[in-house]
């Protein structure tokens, strides 16, 4: 389930989807307004606020182009959301030319014997308590983008976008088992990156 | 099951993709570590903040895309 199952204005999608077809000017504005502000803030998770027209823009003349190929099984919202993400994902791609910082630094240690290295003062366990606090949601988005691209694509693609595991390998062009791994090591450097200011004696 | 194997195992914390047998061993050791237990409760606190707060950014989730960003992409369209 994407974000945007729950359209608060029914469309008719069948006419909409008629139009476009036809490659009517109005049928396009029609799902400009009917879906672009929300697509909007998904392209702004994964590329931030100066690029994400840009990728809204790329994704849309892709759907008109390919609406040919939109066959109904899908909700016309999701088919849309999925061609964002792709056009979002693409550009961080292109983004990172250079090698990756290694995630590594970011993981938990151990010792011989299996217990953890340096085990730290634990969380407020409610996550609301820690919302209300302004410098928390800073906090939080300050991590993500500090996550290698590659594990922030996993973080952006399952838990925050909610695509199958099957459906993000997909779009990775890599394998389930490969998100699974990522996202966990991901999860675990997000902790980590938190750690400091969320622990309960800071 | 050790500290490392238990954080491990995490892997498989959104589903129950865990076979019945670790799963006991997993809850056993639970039950002794607290050192487990809040890096469990932290390592969820983590998901449940992240979908919180990039998915509900406090400016608020307007539903309008600008109209100048609409006249762009209808521009471009007319234009390829």
């Amino acid at each position: 389930m994407s974000s945007l199952a729950s359209n608060p204005d029914p469309i008719d999608e069948a006419a909409l989807v008629a139009g476009l077809r036809d490659g009517e000017e109005a049928a396009y504005e029609r799902l400009l307004h009917a879906y672009g502000g929300r697509l909007l803030h998904v392209a702004r998770r994964f590329v931030g606020e100066d690029e994400a027209g840009d990728v809204l823009q790329e994704a849309f003349l892709s759907a008109f182009r390919s609406i040919g190929r939109f066959d109904g099984r899908a909700k016309l919202s999701t088919w849309l959301h999925r061609i964002v993400v792709n056009a979002a994902l693409m550009r961080l791609r292109k983004r990172q030319a250079k090698a990756e910082e290694p995630l590594e630094p970011l993981l938990p240690t151990f010792l011989e014997d299996g217990h953890r290295a340096v085990p730290g003062p634990a969380w407020p366990e409610d996550p609301e308590e820690l919302l209300r606090r302004r410098e928390t949601r800073e906090l939080v988005r300050r991590a993500i983008d500090r996550l290698p691209v590659s594990y922030r694509s996993v973080v952006l693609l399952r838990d925050i976008e909610e695509l199958s595991g099957a459906e993000a390998a997909a779009m990775l062009g890599t394998n389930p088992n490969a998100v699974k791994v990522r996202l966990h090591r991901a999860r675990q450097a997000l902790r980590e990156l938190l750690d400091p200011e969320l622990r309960e004696a800071a | 099951m050790t500290c490392r194997e238990l954080i491990e195992a995490l892997i498989d914390f959104t589903g129950s993709e865990q076979p019945p047998a670790e799963r006991r061993y997993f809850e056993e050791h639970l039950d002794l570590c607290p050192d487990c237990r809040s890096y469990l409760a932290s390592y969820r606190v983590t998901v449940e903040l992240g979908r919180r707060v990039v998915r509900h950014p406090e400016t608020g989730d307007t539903q309008d895309l600008p109209e100048e960003l609409v006249r762009r992409i209808l521009a471009a369209q007319r234009g390829g």
